[in-house]
């Protein structure tokens, strides 16, 4: 709106919705991130607070082998659990799309999704340790019992459950928009069922795959509690290094410059679905 | 009409990113006057109008309305109400709810809010409607809440800005005719925007014609269509046949031959002639002049009721006529047959001549 | 393919509900350890109630999750507002600091507020890691969740309703009072729900901010969890389970109702 009025009165308007909000965000948004890139570059002194000297020393530690094994790991458990949320979410989105009872369905996918992310991991230790139930079950079958926890298998499970339906709550939009008289049109040209869905289905329902993945993929790379709880020590992620630095390490300089590394490669992962997606596309993300 | 000024523009200019959207417009609307913007999509018409209502602010130039300066005057604060587009109504409040709005914000007290509620609402006819809300009227319903809601604060300038448009043709021709009584029984002055012709030409005083941000031509309904300025005007404002012509002791030399004019031409100039001003007859026979005849060939024809079309072919020139569909029986109402030849019969007064 | 359909989707939702009806079965079950089912009880229960400390945790993360909810819905509602109607210099800055704590992981969301606090603390003398800090952290992530969900419903309003306020008398403030906001006000509701419920899910945020004395419930679980398996902690989680999916079908049914 470009209302006739006063620049005294434009700038009142401005600051009074803007104002608080905005400082909010320069305060502790934009300061904090600004502070931790920062404190990347200087060192831990002997009492493990922040000093000089100022340096690349940080980043420089990120190469030791250690460290590159927890991004690799990391980044194993994003790709992977990426692709299991896709195959078991793909299929459920469609299933619930075309089902006359669709929003009770939805409420049910989202219900074991609002109790608390903690006890949602919780409830996996409790079914993968050595007395539980799947051991239980295994053992009915005179298998096992199998070390299910604390592994990597444990980790990617829970990460899975944790975050499936980021994956198909988008998926389920592009596929209630989807236009089912491609699918009319591809049967008519004389496409089969399987080529039909490659041409005529599948690429209407790319938006929400990527905005999908690109919602899976992040917090699944960059979560420390599952691998915390189900990990216990044998899966290090990027995340856990960070928690270990600002906690019993103690070295927050270093914490700060995994942290910029983190960040740095949501951003790239953000930027290159973007370029996928276009402009719209970030939007579509929240 | 000599009324009093009551709307004044003086070289308003107005941009959208580069874009100029009016390019220095000078107008004046009287008061009591019916002032309606006719125009092609994009033409400015709906920026004026938001200039005058105060949502923008013009880059350049000056409106007074009522002999006071509008600058830096924001909406609620002027003497216009406006008729929106899609109507605009609130969807949380009931009719009521909606013509009390701006009573409620001046501040009046409850007796007064009903009793002008009241009066605006018998004013459109829409008492017994007062605790519905807007998704429960018709279009034509919400269309007379939105006159009554805006009405209702006796505005010194009512805006509309297409009302009718998002209605069917029906509604829209008994809501003209509405509206026009309307008017003329509180007097208001009323600035009408619309792209359709027959709307403006059939409800307003007066009428400016507007292309690309400037307008083309101000005048009577009857001015603007019988004697339009240029060949945009006669163009938009119904439909038209193009002649080029040259200075010729007879009138005027054109593709047709020469024709003769009420006043000889002086430069090169072309001639306007509207369809139905063309008089179409059986060749040989009932031809009442020697002069301005033209001998064509009906290439096709279109009935749309009330009227036929007959799209004609004279030498290299196309012709379009209109006849209106008579009874038969009556003399000089005559059908013509694809392939047939006629007689078309060019009044000269009918002959406008355009300068450009 | 209809019926193999069918049964993927029966398989997701066994795996989705599975695990919590394991923890709701196991808070009944007298075993403290293992998944046999011994015999029913009501003792995990018992002892959850009678320590003092959980009713104190339960009221800290009630108390977090109002206040920050309560401030973070008025503040992204004012900004979701400035947003979309005004321009002014910094606006595409404010824009892309709406999507940092939407995107950037809350590991260092909750790493970076520690080291804003931890800066303010040597500088100013204040704040103390405290329930207060931990109420700051929360308003952070909830203003940018607030303002987006406001936002998109502002963006699907017709800008001539509030035109036609303005047209009929109202000033700045009336036209927000008895037009914006009652319309946008799904939005608001939506923006603060969600608010409210990732204030009582978060636990990583608080974990980084919360000081000692500072316990929320998703911390306590968390320490218990670290310690094993403990039948008070599916006392508590079948609790919360039902409680969350008790507002979740209130609200399920509001909305129903609605349309």
């Amino acid at each position: 709106m470009n209302e006739a009025s006063t620049p005294w009165q434009r700038a009142f308007r401005v600051l009074v919705t803007v104002g608080p909000g905005g400082l909010w965000l320069l305060l502790f948004v934009l300061l904090p991130t600004l502070l931790v890139l920062l404190a990347s570059f200087l060192t831990r002194g002997p009492y493990g607070e922040l000093t000089g000297p100022w340096g690349f020393h940080n980043y420089a530690k990120l190469l030791h082998p250690v460290y590159l094994e927890a991004f690799a790991q990391s980044l194993l458990v994003g790709v992977l659990a990426t692709l299991i949320s896709a195959l078991l979410g793909y299929p459920l989105a469609f299933y619930i799309a075309r089902h006359p009872q669709r929003d009770l369905l939805l409420f049910l996918l989202l219900l074991p999704f609002l109790t608390n992310f903690l006890i949602r991991v919780y409830a996996w230790l409790v079914l993968l340790q050595r007395e539980g139930l799947v051991n239980a079950l295994l053992g009915a079958f005179g298998l096992g019992p199998l070390i299910l926890y604390p592994s990597f298998f444990a980790v990617l499970l829970a990460t899975v459950y944790t975050f499936l339906p980021f994956f198909v709550l988008p998926v389920y939009a592009s596929v209630e928009r989807l236009d089912w008289q491609l699918l009319e049109a591809a049967y008519d040209l004389g496409a089969r069922p399987v080529k039909a869905f490659l041409h005529a289905v599948l690429p209407q329902t790319y938006p929400g795959l990527f905005a999908g993945s690109v919602l899976v993929f992040i917090p699944a790379m960059g979560t420390f509690v599952v691998a915390d709880l189900l990990g216990a020590g044998r899966v290090v992620l990027i995340g856990n290094l960070i928690q270990q630095q600002f906690g019993i390490t103690r070295d927050w300089a270093f914490g700060a410059a995994l942290s910029v590394f983190l960040m740095g490669f949501v951003l790239l992962s953000l930027y290159l679905y973007a370029r996928l997606q276009g402009e719209r596309g970030l939007k579509d993300l929240v | 009409m000599a009324g009093e000024v009551l709307v004044r523009l003086l070289g308003v200019r107005k941009g959208f990113g580069g874009v100029v959207a009016l390019d220095g417009v000078d107008l004046e609307v009287k008061r009591g006057e019916f002032f309606s913007l006719l125009g092609p999509s994009g033409c400015g018409k709906t920026t004026l109008l938001r200039l005058l209502a105060g949502f923008d602010t013009p880059d350049a130039g000056r409106i007074e309305i009522a002999g006071k300066d509008m600058t830096g005057v924001p909406p609620y604060a002027r003497p216009v109400n406006t008729v929106f587009q899609n109507y605009a109504l609130f969807p949380h409040m009931t009719v009521e709810g909606n013509v009390a709005f701006g009573l409620r914000m001046k501040g009046l007290p409850a007796g007064e809010v009903r009793r002008k509620v009241a009066w605006a609402l018998e004013l459109v006819d829409l008492l017994g409607l007062e605790k519905r809300y807007p998704r429960e009227l018709s279009g034509g319903q919400k269309q007379r809440v939105a006159l009554a809601r805006a009405l209702v604060l006796e505005p010194e300038v009512l805006l509309l800005d297409e009302p009718l448009s998002a209605l069917d043709l029906k509604l829209r021709q008994e809501l003209r005719v509405e509206l026009m009584q309307l008017q003329r029984r509180l007097g208001t002055t009323f600035i009408f925007v619309t792209h359709d012709q027959e709307e403006a030409l059939v409800m307003s005083d007066r009428i400016a014609v507007m292309r690309s941000g400037r307008i083309e031509q101000v005048g009577l309904p009857d001015e603007v269509y019988e004697r339009p300025k240029n060949r945009f005007v006669a163009d938009f404002l119904g439909r038209s046949n193009f002649l080029p012509a040259r200075p010729h002791p007879g009138g005027a030399e054109t593709p047709l031959g020469v024709l003769r004019l009420k006043e000889p031409l002086s430069r090169e100039a072309h001639l306007v002639i509207r369809p139905e001003k063309i008089r179409l007859y059986p060749v040989g026979n009932g031809v009442p002049a020697r002069e301005n005849l033209v001998r064509a060939r009906v290439e096709e024809i279109v009935y749309t009721g009330a009227e036929n079309q007959y799209y004609l072919r004279a030498g290299e020139v196309r012709l379009l006529a209109y006849t209106l569909n008579q009874d038969l029986q009556e003399p000089g109402a005559e059908e013509f047959a694809y392939g047939e030849e006629v007689l078309c019969y060019l009044p000269p007064e009918n002959l406008v001549v355009l300068h450009e | 393919m209809r019926r193999l359909l069918t049964l993927h989707a029966l398989l997701v939702y066994l795996f989705l509900y599975l695990p919590i009806l394991v923890i709701v079965a196991l808070s009944f079950n007298e075993s403290r350890r293992g998944v046999r089912f011994i015999g029913f009880t009501l003792d995990w229960y018992r002892s959850l109630f009678q320590d003092p400390r959980v009713l104190e945790y339960f009221l800290n993360t009630l108390l977090v999750a109002f206040v920050s909810t309560l401030v973070a819905t008025v503040l992204g509602t004012l900004l979701a507002v400035g947003l979309v109607r005004y321009r002014f210099p910094g606006k595409s800055l404010l824009r892309y600091l709406l999507y940092i704590p939407v995107v950037v992981p809350d590991v260092v969301m909750g790493v970076s507020l520690l080291l804003l606090f931890a800066l303010a603390r040597e500088v100013l003398g204040f704040p103390r890691l405290s329930l207060f800090t931990v109420i700051l952290g929360h308003i952070t992530f909830q203003v940018a969740f607030v303002t987006l969900v406001v936002r998109s419903r502002l963006l699907l309003l017709d800008p001539a309703l509030e035109e036609a306020a303005r047209d009929l008398g109202a000033r700045g403030w009336q036209t927000f009072w008895h037009v914006t906001l009652p319309l946008a006000w799904p939005g608001v509701a939506a923006g603060a729900l969600l608010a409210l419920t990732l204030s009582l899910d978060d636990f990583v945020v608080t974990f980084f901010t919360a000081g000692p004395g500072a316990t929320t419930l998703p911390l306590y679980i968390y320490s218990s969890v670290k310690l094993g398996v403990s039948p008070k902690v599916h006392a508590l989680s079948t609790l919360i389970i039902g409680l969350s999916a008790f507002f979740l079908a209130l609200g399920y049914a509001l909305t129903r109702r609605r349309v």
